[in-house]
C-alpha cells in the first residue's frame, strides 16, 4: 500500500530536497514544475496528497486548487499549499476550500513529514 | 449778390401787382361802359333795330361813337338768335349762339372765345316789341390783356432806379455792420476744424461786444472742465493698465504654476482654470469658466469632491485630499486639495476655493514599479535561501549519513551561494547605474588580451559541465576605450547563460569581429534556444520564462539587463539572434564613431 504523493514546485533544488526526502519515508512520489502538469497528474490519479507551490508557471497554486475543487467537488485527498507567513492573502481564498493545510516556507521537511505521518494515521486510523 | 437778387424780386413783385391792379382797374371800367350801353338799349324798341331805314343806323352810331379799339362786335338778333343787324370790327366773326329761354338768361355778361384765341366780353339784353320781347341785343367787347404802354415803362423804370441805388447801399451798411459776427463765426468754425479749445479774439462793441466775452468765458471754463477730465481720464487709464499688468502677472503666474488650478467661488462657480487643468481633464477653459462643477464636471467623484468643498468651507475646515483616476485617461491619476480663500479683511468671510490638482500617475507608476522591484529581489532572494535552508535541516537529520545526499547538498549549497551572490553583485551595480551613480572609468584596453582573460576564467569554471569553449579572435585588433571591470561582468553574464542554456556536449563560442565602423563581440551556444515570445522580455528586469526546459536552469533574472545597460553605457548595442532549439547568439556591437573607441585609437 504505497501512499502517493505529487509534488509540485518550479524549484528544481526545493523538488530535489522534497523527492528524497519524502522517498526516504517510502511514499511514492510525483514531482512537476508546473500547475498545468499537476493538474493533469490529478485527474490521471488522484494521489494521497497534494503538495503545492503557488508560484508556478503556466498555472499557479491557486488555480490548480480551485480547479481541482471544480473537477472533484467530493476530493478525498489533503492538498498542502506552501507558502510564507507574509502571504496572508492566500488564507482568504483557500478559507472557502475544504481539506487544506498550508506548510511554511522555508518548508521544513521534518514538519513536513510529521504532518503527513499525522495526516494518514487519522484518515487511515479512521478508515479501520 | 442776394442782396441784388432780393431787390430784383421786390422790384418785380411790385411791378406785378401794379398791372395786375391796373387790369382789374380796366375790366372794371369796360363793364360798366357796357352795363350803360344795354340799360340804353334796352330800352329802345326792337322795330328800331330791324327797320329798313335804321337797321343799320342805331348799331353804327354806336360803333363809331365807341371806336377806340375795344368794341368788337354789335348785333341784333330775333328770337330764334339769327342775326337781324349787325356790325363788327375788321376781321371778327360774331360767334353765333342760341338765347337763352328763361327770363333771368336775357340779361347778363358771359365770357366768350373768338375762334379760340382772343377772350370777349359780351353784355347782352332783350329787346321788346309792344311789350312783348321780339329780340337780343348783344354787344362784344375784346377784353382787356396784359400789356405794358410807354407811360407804364416810364414808370416803373423811375421806380426802380432809387432801389436799385439804395440796395447796394443797405447791402454794405448790413454787411459792415454783421462783419464782426462773420469773423466770430470763422474763428468758431476754424476751432472745430483745430479742435484746439482757444478764446476768440475779436474787437466788437455793443451786444456782440458782450456775446463774444461771453463765448470767450464760456470757452474758459470748457477748457478747464476738458483738463480736468483729461486729467482723470490718463489717471483711470494709468490704474486700468496697472491693473491689466497686475492681472497679467497673476495669470501668468497661477499659468506656469506647476499644478493644475480651479478657484471656484464663494456660489461654487468655476472663477478660474489653468491651462494645465484643461488639459488635465480634457477639456477647454471657456467651457469651465463661469459655470459650476456639475455643469461640467464628468467624473462623478470629483464633482461630489468639489461640492462638497463649497458646503464644508470654513475657516477651521481644511479639505481632505482626493485621489481620483480620470475615466477618459485611465492612466492618470491625481491627487485632488481644496483650499478655502479666506478674505483678508474678514477672515471668516470665504471668497471660494483654491483646488489643486496634482497629477500623481507617475508617482504611483514609480511607487509600483518599486514595489513589483522590491517584491522581486525578495523572491529572488528568498528562493536560493529556501533552498540552503531546506539542505541544512536535511543534513541534520537522517539524510546527513547518506555520504551521497552529502556532496549533493554540498554541490547546491555551493552553486545557492554562489547564485545568491551573483543575484546581489548584479542587483547592486544595476541599481548603481540606474541611478546614475556608476562612474564608468574608461581606460585603453586590449581587447584580444581583454577577451581572452575573460573567457579562459570562465571556460576554467565551467569545465565539469561537459562542454566545448571556443574562442575566435583577430590577430590584430584595434585598442579600445572601455571600462574593463564592467564590460567583463557583462560578457560574463552572457558565457554564464550559454553555459546555463547549453546541452550536454554542446560548444560555447566566444568571438570579436572588426569592420571599418564598429567592433562586434558576440557569444553564441547551441543549447535549447530563445522563444520569439521570450526574446521580447529577456533584457527585462526578473523575467522568467513560462517554458521549464528555462525554468529548470536556474537564474536570477538580473543577468541579461545587467549587461544590457553596460553595452548601453558604452554607448554600444546587446542584442539576440536565436531559434529554440538552436541555441542563440548575443552579440554587442561597439560603435567606432562613438569616441569611446576613438579615444583609444
Amino acid at each position: 500500500m504505497n501512499r502517493r504523493i505529487l509534488v509540485a514546485d518550479d524549484e528544481p533544488y526545493v523538488l530535489r530536497v522534497l523527492i528524497h526526502s519524502l522517498e526516504r519515508q517510502g511514499y511514492e512520489v510525483q514531482a512537476v514544475a508546473n500547475g498545468v502538469d499537476a493538474f493533469e497528474r490529478v485527474m490521471q490519479r488522484a494521489p494521497d496528497v497534494l503538495i503545492t507551490d503557488i508560484s508556478m508557471p503556466k498555472m499557479d497554486g491557486r488555480m490548480l486548487c480551485q480547479r481541482v475543487q471544480e473537477a472533484i467537488p467530493d476530493r478525498q485527498f489533503l492538498i498542502f499549499i506552501l507558502t510564507s507567513r507574509t502571504e496572508i492573502e492566500h488564507r482568504e481564498w483557500s478559507a472557502a476550500l475544504p481539506n487544506v493545510q498550508f506548510l511554511e516556507k522555508p518548508v521544513s521537511t521534518r514538519k513536513l513529514l510529521s504532518r503527513l505521518k499525522e495526516y494518514f494515521a487519522v484518515r487511515d486510523g479512521a478508515v479501520v | 449778390m442776394i442782396i441784388v437778387l432780393a431787390s430784383l424780386a421786390v422790384i418785380g413783385f411790385i411791378l406785378v401787382e401794379l398791372i395786375h391792379a391796373q387790369l382789374n382797374a380796366r375790366v372794371t371800367e369796360l363793364r360798366s361802359r357796357g352795363v350803360n350801353l344795354m340799360r340804353l338799349l334796352a330800352e329802345t324798341p326792337y322795330a328800331q333795330f330791324v327797320s329798313d331805314e335804321s337797321r343799320r343806323g342805331i348799331l353804327h352810331v354806336i360803333y363809331e361813337s365807341a371806336n377806340d379799339g375795344q368794341l368788337a362786335y354789335a348785333a341784333v338778333t330775333d328770337l330764334a338768335g339769327k342775326p337781324q343787324s349787325q356790325v363788327a370790327a375788321p376781321g371778327v366773326n360774331i360767334p353765333g349762339i342760341q338765347p337763352g329761354a328763361t327770363p333771368s338768361d336775357w340779361l347778363g355778361e358771359r365770357t366768350l372765345s373768338l375762334d379760340g384765341a382772343r377772350e370777349i366780353m359780351e353784355f347782352h339784353a332783350p329787346l321788346f316789341a309792344e311789350g312783348d320781347i321780339a329780340g337780343h341785343v348783344r354787344v362784344g367787347y375784346f377784353k382787356p390783356m396784359l400789356g405794358l404802354d410807354r407811360q407804364q415803362i416810364s414808370f416803373f423804370a423811375t421806380l426802380s432806379l432809387p432801389i436799385f441805388l439804395l440796395a447796394p447801399l443797405f447791402y454794405f451798411l448790413l454787411r459792415r455792420e454783421v462783419r464782426p459776427l462773420r469773423e466770430a463765426s470763422g474763428e468758431i468754425q476754424s476751432l472745430i476744424e483745430s479742435r484746439a479749445l482757444s478764446t476768440v479774439d475779436i474787437r466788437a462793441s455793443g451786444e456782440l461786444g458782450d456775446f463774444i466775452e461771453r463765448f470767450n468765458s464760456l470757452i474758459e471754463f470748457m477748457r478747464g472742465r476738458i483738463d480736468n477730465l483729461e486729467g482723470e481720464q490718463s489717471r483711470l487709464l494709468t490704474s486700468s493698465k496697472l491693473l491689466t499688468y497686475q492681472r497679467m502677472r497673476v495669470e501668468t503666474v497661477l499659468q506656469a504654476f506647476p499644478e493644475a488650478i480651479l478657484v471656484l467661488d464663494d456660489t461654487g462657480t468655476t472663477n478660474y482654470a489653468n491651462a494645465r487643468l484643461a488639459n488635465l481633464l480634457g477639456c477647454k477653459i471657456e467651457d469651465i469658466v463661469g459655470r459650476k462643477p456639475r455643469e461640467w464636471c464628468d467624473d462623478p467623484s470629483l464633482r461630489e469632491y468639489l461640492s462638497q468643498l463649497r458646503a464644508k468651507a470654513s475657516p477651521a475646515y481644511a479639505a481632505g485630499d482626493l485621489q481620483i483616476t480620470l475615466s477618459h485617461a485611465a492612466s492618470k491619476t491625481l491627487r485632488v486639495k481644496g483650499y478655502p480663500l479666506f478674505s483678508p479683511k474678514e477672515s471668516a468671510e470665504i471668497l471660494g476655493t483654491l483646488v489643486v490638482f496634482h497629477d500623481v500617475s507617475e508617482e504611483m507608476l514609480a511607487k509600483r514599479g518599486r514595489g513589483e522591484f522590491v517584491a522581486h529581489v525578495a523572491h529572488e532572494l528568498k528562493t536560493p535561501l529556501n533552498v540552503l535552508a531546506m539542505y541544512a535541516e536535511a543534513l541534520q537529520g537522517e539524510d546527513g549519513s547518506s555520504e551521497a545526499f552529502r556532496v549533493e547538498a554540498v554541490n547546491v549549497i555551493g552553486d545557492e551561494v554562489a547564485r545568491l551572490s551573483g543575484l546581489i553583485n548584479n542587483l547592486l551595480s544595476i541599481t548603481k547605474i540606474e541611478m546614475g551613480h556608476l562612474k564608468v572609468e574608461t581606460r585603453r584596453v586590449k581587447l584580444r588580451e581583454f577577451l581572452q582573460d575573460t573567457f579562459d576564467n570562465v571556460s576554467r569554471s565551467g569545465r565539469d559541465a561537459n562542454l566545448s569553449f571556443k574562442l575566435e579572435l583577430p590577430d590584430d585588433i584595434s585598442p579600445v576605450s572601455v571600462d574593463k571591470d564592467l564590460l567583463r561582468i557583462a560578457i560574463n553574464n552572457l558565457l554564464t547563460n550559454a553555459i546555463k542554456y547549453s546541452n550536454p556536449g554542446g560548444t560555447v563560442l566566444l568571438r570579436a569581429v572588426e569592420t571599418d565602423d564598429a567592433i562586434t563581440v558576440s557569444v553564441k551556444d547551441d543549447g535549447i534556444g530563445i522563444s520569439a515570445q521570450d526574446q521580447e522580455h529577456i533584457f527585462s528586469k526578473f523575467y522568467r520564462s513560462e517554458d521549464d526546459e528555462v525554468r529548470n536552469r536556474t537564474g536570477h533574472g538580473l543577468g541579461l539587463a545587467l549587461a544590457r545597460d553596460i553595452v548601453h553605457l558604452h554607448h554600444g548595442d546587446l542584442r539576440v539572434v536565436s531559434e529554440p532549439g538552436a541555441g542563440a547568439e548575443f552579440i554587442i556591437e561597439l560603435d567606432k564613431d562613438s569616441g569611446l573607441l576613438q579615444k583609444a585609437i
